[in-house]
C-alpha cells in the first residue's frame, strides 16, 4: 500500500511537470506546425529567473518568470519564427535549434557554468495516506495540473479557445471568421512556451541549475506530444500521463539505465502499432460539451 | 551556339563541388605541406632548448565546463607565476589553449593539432576520462608527455603520462572508516552511470567491507537525471546510516536537494564527490557540517596557498570555495615546469625521468609520483564543511599510497 | 550500358569529379599535418551529412537521430580494432546492422498511415537508446571511456584512404542511385507523393530504400571516421551528433552533394580554428550565424551560391536527379480494342465515411477503348467512386478488377502499374519542377510509348516551374503527363472544369480521339452535358451512391427520372 502511494505520488509529480511541457509543446506544434526544440531551454530560462531574482518573494518571482517568458517568446516569434512558417517544419525546427544554442550560451555567459540552486519556499513534508512527502513537491504537482486544467478549460470552453481550435483546424476558414491569424499564432506560441517557462520556474527548487538543464526535458515532452493524435490539444496531457506512468513504473522496478532502454523500446513498439498516434476517448466529451457552448 | 551554351553550363556545374572543395582548402591553407618540406613531429630536444611550449586542453564549454573552467584558472595562474619568476630555460613559457568541449572527437583533433602543428613539449589538461584517453593516446603516439589534474579512475597509463588527479583509493581510504565509525556500517552508494562513479564505488565497497560495514544499496542513474525520486525512495527503503555519492555536475545539486526534501539526509551522513567544493555555492545548507577528504582546499595553512588563494580570488573575482582541480592544476603545472628546468631539455625521456624521481613543494605539501604506476603522491586532508570557512582542515592525513597495478612501461 | 553511362554522366560531371579528385590528391602537398587531419575529419563528416541528405534532402524522409547509424559504423570499426579483428570486417558488420535497424525503423515509421512526426519520434528514440546502450554495455563498448582506435597509416595515409573511400562512395551513390531511376523517384515522392503514386511509384518502398541507403552511407561514414576520431565513445551515436549533422546540412544546403560537404567542412573546421579563440562565445556566435542562415539563406550556402551563379532553373529544380525522358524499351500497347475482357470492373462496391454511406452497391464494367461518363447531383458519390477505383479508398464491400485481376486490396501504385491512370479535380503535378521535367518523369515511369499528341509540345519548356502555371495550364499539364505515361484506363475528375467552352469541347474531342486511337478506356466525372455528349459511349447516372440508370446520352436524356432529378427538366 505504502509503495503504491509513493508510486502514485511520483507519477503525479512527473505528470504535472510533463503535462505543462507537453501541452505547451503540443499547442505550438498543432497550431504553428513548429517543432520547438528550444522548449527545454525555456524551462531553463524559467529556472534561472527564479535563481537570479532570489530577493523577490517566491510567488511574485513566479509571476515575473511568466512575464519574462511572455516577453521572450513574443520576441522570438516576432524576430525569428514569423518569416519562417511558410518554409515548413524543417526551417522552423532548425531556427528553434539555433535559438536553443543562443539561450544556453547567454545563460552561461550571465550565470556561469557552476551549478546553481533555488532554495525551497516551503519546507517540511506532509502525510499522504501514511507516506511522508515533501510539501513543496506536492504543491508543485497540484499547481501544475491546475494550470494545465485551466489552459484546457479556456481552450475548450471559451470563445477564445474556440477561435484557437478553429484556426488549428483550418487557418483560412478562421481568417474568414475574423480571427487574425497573426495574433492567434503569436499568442499561441507565447502561451505554449510560457508554460515551459512556468514549469521551469515551479520546479526550480528541485533542480540543479546549469545552462544545459533543459536538454533532458525535450525528449519526454516530445514523446508525450507525438504519441497522441497530431493537433489534439488535450492529447499531450494524456501523453504526459502515459510517459510519466511508464517512466516511473520502469524506474521503480528496473535499474535506471535498463529503464531508459526499455522506455525507448516501449515507445518504438507503441508507434509501430499505432503509427498515426494514439487517439483518446477522453477528450471527446470535452469537445462535445464545448460544441454545446458554441 | 548551342555547344557554347552547353559548355558554359558545364562549367558552372563543375563550379559546385570544386568551389566547395576550394573553400574548405582555403579555410585550412597554410604554407608548406604534409608531404615534402617542413619538419614532422616534435623537435627532439637536441641542442639548445627553445621556449617551453605547453598545450592546454580544457572543456570550458559543454557539460564539464565548471570543472574545465576551474582547471583553466589554476593552470593560468601557475603559468603567470612561473613566468613572473623568470619562466623556464630563462624564457617565458608559451601556452596554446584549446577547448576540448568534453568531447573525445574534439579532444583527439585538439591533441593532434597540439603535437603536429603547434609542436608542444607537453600537454596538460582535459577533465572527463574519455577525452583524457583520447588526448593521451595521441600524445603517446607522438611521444609527447601529458598530465591531467582532476580526480580520476583511469587505468590508462603510458611512459610519459603523469596524472595529478586523486585516485578513488586516495579519496576514500581515510574517509570510509571514519564515516563508518561516526554514522554506522550500513552504507548506500549512489552515482551517475559512467566509468568513474562505478570504479569509485568498487573501491568504496571494498573499503566499507574492510571497515566492517555493508553496502545496503547501490544505485546509478544516467547523466542528466533531474528526477531522483525513484532512487531516493529505494535508498530510503534500504535505511542506510550514511550515503556515499558519486553524482556529479548539475545532477549532484538536484540529487542532494531532492534527497533533503524527502528527508533522506535527516540524521544520516553524506559525503563523496557530490560534496566537493564546486557544489558548495548551490548546496551550502545541505553540505554544512559534513566531512570530506581532499588534496586541495583553499583553507590550507601555507604561505604558498595564501598567495595562490589571494591571486585566484582577485583574478576571478570570486569568494566561493576554490575547486580542488584548480589547486591540482596549479601544483601540477608548476611541478612540470620545474621538471623541465631540472632536465634542462624538452626531451620527453629526460623530462619523464625527472618527473618520476622529483619531489616538489605544492600548495598542500610535497608532491611526487610513484615511479611504477604513476600515481601522484601528496598529502590528503580531512576537512569539515563549515559555514564561513567551508572545507576547513580538520586533520592532515599524510600521503595515501595507492598500490593499483598499471602498465606504464 | 555505355548509352546509360553517357546519359547519366555529363562532361561537366566528369570534370567535377576529376577536379575534386585532383584537389583531394593535392591537399597533402599544401597542407600541414594538422590541417590535413582536420580535412580528413571534415571529409568523413561530409560523408555522414551526404548520407543523411539521401534520406532528408532527396526523398524527404525525416530523421533527427541519424547519429545512431553513424555510431553503429564507428563502433563496428572500434570493436573490431579492440579485438584484433580487421577493422574492415567490423565496419562492414556495423553497416550491415545499421541497414537492418533502418529496415525495422523504416517499416514501422514509413507505413501508409504514418506521419512525418512518427519518423521523428522513432529516430529520436533510436539515437537516445543507441547512446544509452553504448554507455551501458561496457563489456562491448567500454562504456563512457570509449574504445581507442589507432590509425596505423599515419596522417597522410589515413587521409588518402579516407579521401578515396569518400570520393568513391559519393561517386558510386551518385551514379547508381541519384542519377538512376531511384534518384528520379526520390524527387517525385518528395515533391508530390500522390502524383508519384499514381504514376506507379511505390511511395513506401521508395522511402524505405532511401532510408536504407542513407543509413548505410552514414554507417560507412562512421566506420571510416573511427580511426580519424581516434576514440569512439557514446557521443558518436548521441543526440548532439544527430543535431550537429542537421546543422551541417542546413548551413551547406539540402539536396546537394557540395552542400553536405561544404556545411560539414566549414562547421568542423570553424569549430577547431575559431573555437579556442572565441571560447564559449564561439557557440553563441554559431547559434546566431545559424539563425541568420535559416532566416536569410533557406537553401544554405550552396543555395546562395547558385542564386548568385544564376544556375538554370532546370538544374536547381532537379537537384542532380536525371530528369530526361527515356525513349527506350517500352512495350507497345497491346491491341486491346476488341478484347472481350473488361478493362476495369467494379461489382457491388460499398463505401462509407464513418456512419455515412456514400457508395451503396455499384456495379460497373468498362470495355477497352470505351468512354464512360459518370454524372449525377452533388454528393452522389462520383468522386468517391473514382477514388475507390483508383485505390485511394478501400471499399467495405465489393470487388474491383483491372484487366481480369482482382485489385480490391491493391495499393494505388499497384493499380497504376496495371495501367490505371488518374487525373484529379485539383490538378496534381510536380509543382517544383519545370513542365518538361514533369513530362520526363511521367514518360520515364511510362507503361507504353506515349500517345502522339501536339499537346506535349506546349510543355516542352524549362523556363518556369509548374508552380507558376495557371490552373488551366496545370490541368493540361496533368493530362499531358498521364497521356504520355501511356495509360490503359484513365480516370478523370471534371477534366473541363475552369476551361472556356471552346477549350472544353476541344478537350473532349482530344480525349475521344485518344480513346479511339489507343484503345485506352476513359472513366470521367463530368457536369457539362455538352462535353458528356461529345465524349461518352455510355453515361452512368449516380444518385445517392447508387446507379440510377445507364445508357447512351440520348437514352439518359430521355429518362424521366434523370430529367427530374438531375437535368432539372420537369
Amino acid at each position: 500500500m505504502e509503495s503504491l502511494v509513493t508510486f502514485g505520488l511520483a507519477v503525479l509529480h512527473l505528470f504535472g511537470f510533463y503535462a505543462l511541457l507537453a501541452v505547451g509543446l503540443g499547442l505550438v506544434f498543432g497550431q504553428l506546425g513548429v517543432v520547438n526544440v528550444a522548449h527545454g531551454e525555456f524551462v531553463m530560462v524559467g529556472a534561472y529567473v527564479m535563481y537570479a531574482l532570489d530577493a523577490v518573494p517566491f510567488v511574485l518571482r513566479l509571476a515575473l518568470a511568466v512575464g519574462v517568458g511572455l516577453v521572450l517568446s513574443l520576441l522570438a516569434e516576432w524576430t525569428i519564427l514569423r518569416k519562417l512558417y511558410s518554409r515548413g517544419m524543417l526551417a522552423t525546427l532548425l531556427a528553434m535549434w539555433g535559438l536553443a544554442i543562443v539561450l544556453r550560451q547567454v545563460a552561461e555567459a550571465v550565470f556561469g557554468a557552476t551549478p546553481r540552486s533555488v532554495p525551497f519556499p516551503v519546507q517540511g513534508s506532509v502525510d499522504v495516506l501514511g507516506v511522508r512527502y515533501p510539501t513543496y513537491r506536492l504543491l508543485v504537482a497540484v499547481v501544475s495540473l491546475l494550470v494545465v486544467g485551466a489552459v484546457l478549460l479556456v481552450i475548450y470552453r471559451t470563445s477564445l479557445g474556440l477561435k484557437l481550435r478553429a484556426s488549428i483546424e483550418n487557418r483560412d476558414m478562421a481568417a474568414v471568421l475574423g480571427i487574425s491569424p497573426r495574433v492567434m499564432i503569436a499568442g499561441t506560441f507565447a502561451v505554449g512556451t510560457t508554460l515551459a517557462v512556468l514549469a521551469g520556474a515551479l520546479n526550480s527548487p528541485t533542480l540543479g541549475l546549469t545552462p544545459g538543464l533543459g536538454v533532458a526535458f525535450l525528449a519526454p515532452a516530445f514523446f508525450a506530444v507525438l504519441m497522441v493524435r497530431p493537433g489534439s490539444i488535450a492529447g499531450p496531457a494524456v501523453g504526459a500521463l502515459l510517459v510519466a506512468l511508464l517512466s516511473s513504473l520502469l524506474r521503480t522496478y528496473f535499474t535506471e539505465t535498463v529503464a531508459d532502454l526499455v522506455f525507448f523500446a516501449a515507445l518504438v513498439v507503441l508507434i509501430a502499432v499505432r503509427p498515426a498516434g494514439l487517439s483518446w476517448r477522453l477528450p471527446s466529451w470535452l469537445t462535445r460539451s464545448s460544441e454545446r457552448v458554441a | 551556339m548551342v555547344d557554347q551554351k552547353l559548355r558554359a553550363r558545364r562549367l558552372t556545374r563543375v563550379g559546385g563541388p570544386v568551389a566547395a572543395g576550394l573553400a574548405v582548402l582555403l579555410a585550412l591553407s597554410a604554407c608548406g605541406g604534409s608531404i615534402g618540406g617542413g619538419s614532422d613531429g616534435g623537435d627532439g630536444g637536441s641542442g639548445d632548448p627553445g621556449p617551453l611550449k605547453i598545450g592546454m586542453l580544457a572543456p570550458i564549454t559543454g557539460p564539464a565546463a565548471p570543472e574545465g573552467i576551474a582547471l583553466q584558472r589554476g593552470f593560468d595562474l601557475a603559468i603567470e607565476h612561473i613566468n613572473d619568476d623568470g619562466g623556464v630555460f630563462g624564457q617565458p613559457v608559451e601556452v596554446v589553449f584549446i577547448d576540448d568541449q568534453a568531447d573525445p572527437a574534439t579532444a583527439t583533433q585538439a591533441a593532434q593539432r597540439l603535437v603536429q602543428q603547434e609542436e608542444v613539449d607537453y600537454i596538460f589538461g582535459t577533465i572527463t576520462d574519455d577525452t583524457t584517453i583520447a588526448a593521451a593516446t595521441v600524445a603517446d603516439q607522438a611521444g609527447v608527455p601529458m598530465s591531467q589534474a582532476i580526480a580520476t579512475a583511469l587505468d590508462y597509463c603510458s611512459p610519459h603520462f603523469w596524472p595529478f588527479g586523486e585516485t578513488p583509493t586516495q579519496l576514500l581510504t581515510d574517509l570510509v572508516p571514519r564515516m563508518v565509525e561516526e554514522f554506522g556500517g550500513n552504507v548506500a552508494l549512489v552515482g551517475n552511470d559512467y566509468v568513474f562513479p562505478r570504479t569509485y564505488h568498487e573501491v568504496s565497497t571494498q573499503l566499507i567491507e574492510e571497515a566492517g560495514g555493508t553496502v545496503v544499496a547501490e544505485e546509478y542513474s544516467p547523466l542528466g537525471t533531474s528526477d531522483w525520486q525513484p532512487i531516493i525512495t529505494r535508498l530510503q527503503g534500504a535505511e542506510p546510516d550514511w550515503i556515499l555519492s558519486a553524482v556529479v555536475g548539475g545532477d549532484a545539486v538536484s540529487f542532494v536537494q531532492q534527497a533533503d526534501q524527502f528527508g533522506l539526509l535527516e540524521g544520516r551522513g553524506l559525503t563523496g564527490v557530490s560534496v566537493d567544493q564546486q557544489f558548495y555555492p548551490a548546496l551550502a545548507p545541505q553540505l554544512e557540517g559534513r566531512s570530506q577528504v581532499v588534496r586541495y582546499t583553499d583553507q590550507l595553512d601555507s604561505e604558498l596557498n595564501a598567495t595562490f588563494v589571494e591571486a585566484y580570488r582577485e583574478a576571478y573575482d570570486t569568494q566561493e570555495p576554490i575547486p580542488g582541480v584548480a589547486g591540482n592544476a596549479y601544483d601540477g603545472m608548476r611541478f612540470i615546469a620545474e621538471a623541465f628546468e631540472q632536465a634542462g631539455s624538452t626531451d620527453a625521456e629526460a623530462v619523464s625521468e625527472q618527473i618520476a624521481e622529483m619531489e616538489f613543494e605544492g600548495l598542500g605539501g610535497p608532491v611526487g609520483f610513484d615511479p611504477d604506476n604513476h600515481v601522484v603522491q601528496a598529502p590528503m586532508y580531512l576537512t569539515s564543511i563549515e559555514a564561513g570557512s567551508p572545507y576547513a582542515v580538520v586533520e592532515e592525513l599524510g600521503v595515501v599510497t595507492d598500490e593499483q597495478e598499471k602498465d606504464c612501461a | 550500358m555505355t548509352a546509360s553511362l553517357g546519359r547519366r554522366v555529363g562532361g561537366g560531371h566528369a570534370l567535377a569529379f576529376v577536379g575534386a579528385a585532383l584537389l583531394l590528391a593535392a591537399a597533402p602537398f599544401v597542407l600541414l599535418p594538422y590541417p590535413l587531419t582536420l580535412l580528413t575529419l571534415a571529409l568523413v563528416f561530409g560523408l555522414f551529412a551526404f548520407g543523411l541528405d539521401l534520406a532528408w534532402g532527396r526523398a524527404g524522409v525525416v530523421s533527427i537521430g541519424h547519429a545512431a547509424f553513424f555510431g553503429l559504423g564507428a563502433y563496428g570499426s572500434a570493436i573490431a580494432a579492440a579485438r584484433d579483428v580487421p577493422m574492415v570486417l567490423g565496419g562492414a558488420a556495423g553497416v550491415g546492422i545499421a541497414v537492418l535497424v533502418a529496415l525495422g525503423v523504416g517499416l514501422a515509421g514509413l507505413g501508409r498511415r504514418a506521419l512525418p512526426s512518427t519518423m521523428a519520434v522513432l529516430t529520436l528514440a533510436l539515437t537516445l537508446a543507441m547512446s544509452q546502450g553504448a554507455r551501458s554495455w561496457t563489456w562491448l563498448t567500454n562504456g563512457t571511456n570509449g574504445l581507442v582506435v589507432l590509425s596505423d597509416s599515419g596522417v597522410v595515409g589515413t587521409y588518402y584512404r579516407t579521401a578515396a573511400i569518400v570520393l568513391v562512395t559519393v561517386a558510386l551513390v551518385w551514379f547508381v542511385v541519384l542519377r538512376g531511376a531511384l534518384g528520379r523517384r526520390f524527387v517525385a515522392i518528395r515533391i508530390n507523393e500522390q502524383r508519384a503514386e499514381h504514376l506507379g511509384i511505390d511511395p513506401r518502398r521508395t522511402k524505405i530504400v532511401a532510408f536504407l541507403i542513407s543509413a548505410a552511407v552514414s554507417a560507412l561514414a562512421g566506420a571510416v571516421a573511427a580511426p580519424v576520431i581516434g576514440l569512439v565513445s557514446p557521443s558518436a551515436a548521441g543526440i548532439v551528433m544527430s543535431t550537429e549533422v542537421l546543422v551541417w546540412l542546413a548551413v551547406g544546403g539540402l539536396g546537394t552533394i557540395s552542400g553536405a560537404f561544404l556545411g560539414a567542412g566549414l562547421v568542423t573546421i570553424g569549430d577547431q580554428l575559431l573555437g579556442d579563440v572565441l571560447g564559449s562565445w564561439y557557440l553563441l556566435m554559431m547559434g546566431v550565424v545559424f539563425l541568420l542562415v535559416v532566416r536569410f539563406a533557406p537553401e544554405g550556402l550552396v543555395g546562395l551560391a547558385r542564386a548568385a551563379l544564376r544556375r538554370p532553373l532546370r538544374e536547381r529544380a532537379a537537384g542532380g536527379a536525371l530528369l530526361e525522358p527515356v525513349g527506350a524499351s517500352l512495350t507497345p500497347r497491346p491491341a486491346a480494342a476488341g478484347s472481350s475482357e473488361p478493362a476495369i470492373g467494379a461489382r457491388d462496391v460499398e463505401k462509407g465515411f464513418g456512419a455515412v454511406p456514400v457508395i451503396q452497391g455499384v456495379d460497373l464494367t468498362v470495355a477497352p477503348g470505351e468512354v464512360v461518363c459518370l454524372i449525377g447531383p452533388n454528393g452522389a458519390g462520383k468522386t468517391t467512386f473514382l477514388g475507390v477505383l483508383a485505390g485511394e479508398h478501400r471499399p467495405e464491400r465489393g470487388t474491383i478488377w483491372i484487366a481480369g485481376d482482382d485489385v480490391t486490396t491493391r495499393a494505388p501504385h499497384e493499380r497504376a502499374r496495371r495501367g490505371l491512370g488518374r487525373m484529379f479535380q485539383i490538378p496534381s503535378v510536380f509543382l517544383d519542377l519545370t513542365p518538361r521535367q514533369n513530362l520526363a518523369i511521367a514518360r520515364s515511369e511510362g507503361l507504353h510509348p506515349p500517345v502522339p499528341l501536339p499537346l506535349y509540345d506546349r510543355f516542352d519548356s524549362d523556363t518556369m516551374l509548374a508552380r507558376d502555371l495557371s490552373l488551366a495550364d496545370r490541368r493540361a499539364l496533368e493530362l499531358a503527363m498521364v497521356l504520355s505515361w501511356g495509360p490503359e484506363i484513365l480516370l478523370l475528375d471534371e477534366p473541363a472544369a475552369g476551361l472556356s467552352h471552346e477549350d472544353s469541347i476541344e478537350l473532349a474531342r482530344t480525349l475521344r480521339d485518344v480513346a479511339e486511337r489507343t484503345g485506352c478506356s476513359l472513366v470521367a466525372v463530368e457536369h457539362d452535358m455538352e462535353i458528356v455528349r461529345e465524349m461518352a459511349d455510355r453515361v452512368v447516372v449516380l444518385a445517392d451512391g447508387r446507379i440510377l440508370v445507364e445508357g447512351s446520352m440520348d437514352e439518359i436524356s430521355a429518362h424521366d427520372e434523370v430529367r427530374r432529378a438531375y437535368l432539372g427538366v420537369s
